[in-house]
């Protein structure tokens, strides 16, 4: 039976126990005869169906009954420690008997896959009138129930923000949904993925770019992707409907944000230091900056600053970054043009952007903003930060308010087919990138953005053709040569990738560059199996690497070194990626955990399983080396 | 096929309602008893059961199980996880944290289809089959343990204007009549349940000898040893659903049981009391 595929199953968590169809015939699951499904009844059938049990159908057609008795027992034990969870907080039951409910859910939740699920479940609602949370509280603590009590004293805390949250999604699932059935489904996926009980969290905290980045990380989530149509724009339209009903707390430091669309509201510089430097503009009288250094004395003296700037930004250091930032600010105020400081200040924003320091980057950005300067870099600095955080319609607000400013600008419509592209919106991203190349023909960034969204679509010929190897001198050449050498990846062709990719590392002169070209091969390593060799050609302790690349690599040699069974140092490696915010990275990380089974509560995987995070490790390792 | 009384459309066997107008015609297992074919078949073999027993010498045994089964009700028999599942579904606290609470009683599109075509329910019911809930008829409470251990008895009111009973169970009847897909079951064998029993009574009449005592009626209608393939109990067929407030009690033994599964049982004990449903100890 062990063999046989499964037409279709039914599973219910909620009383452990599955029906499904084989050979025509309706079988049962249950606690007796996991192994030995019977032949159901009538009874059987009834019970399970039509006395309000919660289901859940399996039908990928690729089921058999060791999957699915996998499936049972661990649903089972979900559902088993969610009830004896929600036992504690019940009134009707004495105190012996609260207690010995959380003490059992105490131990079943130690398992992650448990915690996450009655995480997900307890905090997707605010907690009803009945529930008597605070002695539930009190229980916990006398049973030494940590785990628990925990979740009751999140739904304590967060209980306005789950209310907000649940009344919000009742209210928005009526216009994302056109049937009941459809809008019951979407809530069960939601809820059960955690994103409701993470929402509340950010509110609790006034988070509000955190919201941002749950957006990211969530929109990421193949369940997102593949059951719930258009779950990206759902999540971003209840992000922003959040946002409009929670009460921001005020600012800090004083000064207006800019609105991105309609009139933009006047800044004002406030009471930051810095800001107040760069008030200093304003008062210098016209062309009064100093001319003692040539303009390439000053742009070597600045482009010095910006790198020093930049490591420590890349360090943490801040304290020691804003003081040098000061010093930059004052370099430009004395010798040279608001412009200048303009364009110094979007490159430390990128710097910020690729150490994953968000809150810098956007700071950064809004100094640039305050000088009052209308340029197209500062705009797309923007929405490339926005794009970062995850606020995709804010980064699409401000790519369309410049393209409209700037209608010859490529960068703008380039960065604008990327958000498309992160929002999972290949098709219009496919259609900015096609107008893009029409109307300028000649770009090669423009070129190369249109090549790999064709690459995403399979179009391998097609994106090959827009792209050239055939001059190797330019930086934007080599980025050519690397992108179709990722296209053959994708396509399958490993042994022209790893050729082409061999030779852009050895011979392509830019050292940044030789990174890209080492993760691609990597990646390419990966799918020929050759397991040792990326352990030897990936070193992760280099220094000059942003931190991005720096997590790619470790993913990669943590993968290698789990498949090579080399577990305790995997599991080293991937622990130094517990800080990483980039959900590619997060979920490749878990995706290896899971297939490797690296930590002590992982379960034995089915074949199923194994091979369906397999792809899932190879397309994400993909996506980083190309997103590089 | 029946005609609507109200616009004169033909109403399908298989449905409740008058397709054309909407008028309730009843549940279509109850009208496929009351049928005057079936009806004459059972009152046949009602008589004959009768004169069975007259010929046996025990006419008056026959006479009091008969009274004592007008006073039968169903039991559906559950685990401990559905039977806490089940006495803890109306309570928001719990309810609050389903998220299929609001579909619950959606089946899913495809097991309609599938419980038309094929499977025992399928056979004796096409396509009204997913809309049955099945029970067994009890005089004591006790039910098939082969389906689980605790017997919730069904409350009479509940029940009793959409509830047919059939001689065996649905699974053991299609093989004892080698019953196809498409086939007519033979007549006499299903009955309304103010004609329970007479069913009860042509079924059991070679069991009862004129020994037999009034204890022994509950074994001669419902006998379980825990296997279902020698389980035999009169089947009874509930059309719909039901909820907490159909339950009258349950019953069953706290013995026998692990320590997890006592403190589920406590709880359970403790909602139906909440509930004013009893607990009675087997």
């Amino acid at each position: 039976m062990d063999g046989t595929v499964i037409q279709e199953a039914f599973i219910s968590g909620q009383i452990g126990k599955a029906v499904y169809l084989e050979d025509d015939l309706f079988f049962l699951m249950n606690d007796e005869t996991l192994d030995a499904p019977v032949e159901c009844h009538p009874i059987d059938i009834s019970t399970f169906f039509s006395l309000g049990a919660e289901i859940k159908t399996l039908s990928n057609g690729q089921l058999n009954a060791a999957y699915l008795k996998s499936q049972l027992v661990a649903q089972r034990q979900e559902y088993r420690a969610l009830t004896l969870a929600i036992s504690g907080m019940d009134r009707v039951l004495d105190y012996d008997t609260r207690k010995a409910a959380i003490t059992t859910a105490e131990n079943l939740i130690r398992r992650r896959s448990t915690h996450r699920f009655v995480r997900a479940r307890l905090l997707a609602r605010p907690a009803p009138e009945e529930a008597d949370v605070e002695t539930a509280i009190d229980i916990a603590i006398h049973s030494n129930a940590p785990v628990v009590r925990a979740l009751y004293q999140f739904m304590l805390e967060h209980d306005r923000a789950l209310a907000l949250v649940y009344e919000t999604w009742v209210k928005a699932s009526q216009d994302y949904f056109l049937s009941h059935a459809e809008r019951v489904e979407g809530q069960r996926i939601l809820t059960d993925l955690g994103v409701f009980a993470d929402m509340a969290s950010t509110l609790t905290a006034n988070n509000i770019k955190a919201l941002g980045s749950l957006v990211v990380t969530y929109g990421q989530k193949p369940e997102i992707s593949s059951q719930l149509s258009r779950g990206v724009h759902i999540l971003n339209d209840l992000k922003a409907r959040l946002i409009n009903e929670w009460p921001s707390p005020t600012r800090k430091r004083g000064r207006k944000t800019r609105t991105v669309v309609a009139e933009a509201e006047q800044l004002s510089y406030g009471d930051d230091p810095v800001s107040e430097m760069l008030a200093q503009f304003e008062s210098r009288r016209e062309n009064a900056r100093s001319r003692v250094f040539t303009a390439d004395q000053a742009k070597e003296k600045v482009d010095h600053q910006i790198e020093a700037i930049g490591k420590l930004i890349v360090k943490g250091n801040i304290n020691r970054a804003d003081s040098y930032l000061r010093d930059l600010i004052s370099f430009h105020v004395e010798h040279s043009e608001k412009e200048h400081l303009g364009m110094s200040l979007c490159s430390l924003a990128k710097i910020a952007i690729d150490a994953r320091s968000f809150e810098i980057a956007e700071r950064m950005v809004d100094y640039a903003l305050l000088l009052g300067i209308d340029d197209v870099v500062i705009s797309t600095t923007q929405a490339q930060v926005f794009k970062s955080m995850g606020d995709f319609d804010k980064a699409l607000a401000v790519y369309e308010e410049t393209m409209a400013r700037f209608p010859n600008d490529e960068f703008a419509r380039n960065g604008y087919a990327e958000v498309l592209k992160s929002m999972g919106d290949f098709d219009k991203a496919l259609a900015v990138c096609e107008e893009t190349t029409a109307r300028f023909p000649n770009n090669e960034i423009a070129r190369n953005g249109y090549a790999g969204i064709l690459i995403l679509f399979n179009r391998f010929d097609t994106a090959r053709s827009l792209l050239s190897d055939a001059r190797l001198k330019t930086k934007q050449d080599w980025i050519d040569y690397h992108l179709i050498a990722m296209s053959y990846i994708k396509s399958e062709e490993i042994d022209e990738a790893i050729r082409r990719l061999t030779y852009g590392l050895k011979h392509t002169p830019w050292p940044t560059q030789k990174n890209y070209f080492l993760s691609a091969l990597a990646v390419a390593k990966i799918r020929t199996k050759e397991f040792d060799e990326v352990v030897k050609i990936l070193p992760t302790n280099v220094v000059n690497i942003d931190v991005f690349q720096r997590q790619t690599r470790l993913a990669l040699v943590g993968h290698s070194q789990a498949a090579l069974g080399k577990n305790e140092e995997a599991v080293q490696t991937l622990a130094k990626l517990d800080a990483a915010t980039n959900p590619h990275v997060i979920n490749l990380k878990e995706a290896i955990s899971r297939r490797y089974m690296l930590g002590q509560s992982q379960t034995t995987l089915s074949v199923l399983e194994t091979h369906a995070l397999d792809l899932r490790i190879l397309e994400q390792e993909y996506f980083l080396a190309q997103a590089a | 096929m029946i005609l609507c009384d109200s616009c004169g459309s033909e109403i399908p066997d298989t449905e409740e309602r008058c397709l054309t107008c909407g008028r309730y015609a009843g549940p279509p297992n109850v009208r496929n008893a009351e049928r005057s074919e079936e009806i004459q078949a059972l009152e046949e073999r009602y008589r004959e059961a009768y004169e069975r027993a007259r010929t046996k010498g025990c006419l008056a045994v026959l006479e009091r199980f008969d009274q004592a089964v007008t006073a039968s009700f169903p039991v559906v028999n559950v685990d401990l996880r559905f039977l806490h599942f089940f006495v803890t579904s109306e309570r928001t606290l719990y309810t609050n944290y389903e998220v299929g609470v609001e579909a619950r009683s959606r089946k899913p599109a495809s097991l309609y289809h599938d419980l038309e075509r094929r499977g025992v329910a399928g056979t004796l019911f096409g396509s009204y089959s997913s809309g049955i809930v099945y029970a067994a008829l009890s005089l004591d409470g006790l039910g098939p343990d082969s389906f689980g251990p605790y017997a919730m008895r069904l409350r009479d009111i509940a029940v009793r204007s959409r509830v047919t009973v059939l001689e065996n169970n649905s699974y053991h009847f299609r093989k004892k009549h080698k019953i196809e897909p498409g086939d007519q079951p033979p007549p006499g064998y299903t009955a309304t349940w103010d004609n329970r029993h007479k069913l009860a009574v042509a079924k059991v009449v070679e069991y009862i000898t004129p020994s037999t005592a009034e204890s022994d009626f509950p074994r001669l209608l419902l006998s379980s040893t825990g296997n279902r393939a020698t389980d035999e109990f009169v089947e009874v067929q509930i059309y719909g659903t039901f909820d907490l407030n159909a339950v009258e009690a349950v019953k069953g033994n706290s013995k026998f049981v692990s320590s997890d599964d006592r403190d589920l049982l406590r709880m359970v004990k403790a909602h139906l009391k909440d509930s004013g449903k009893e607990w009675m100890e087997q």
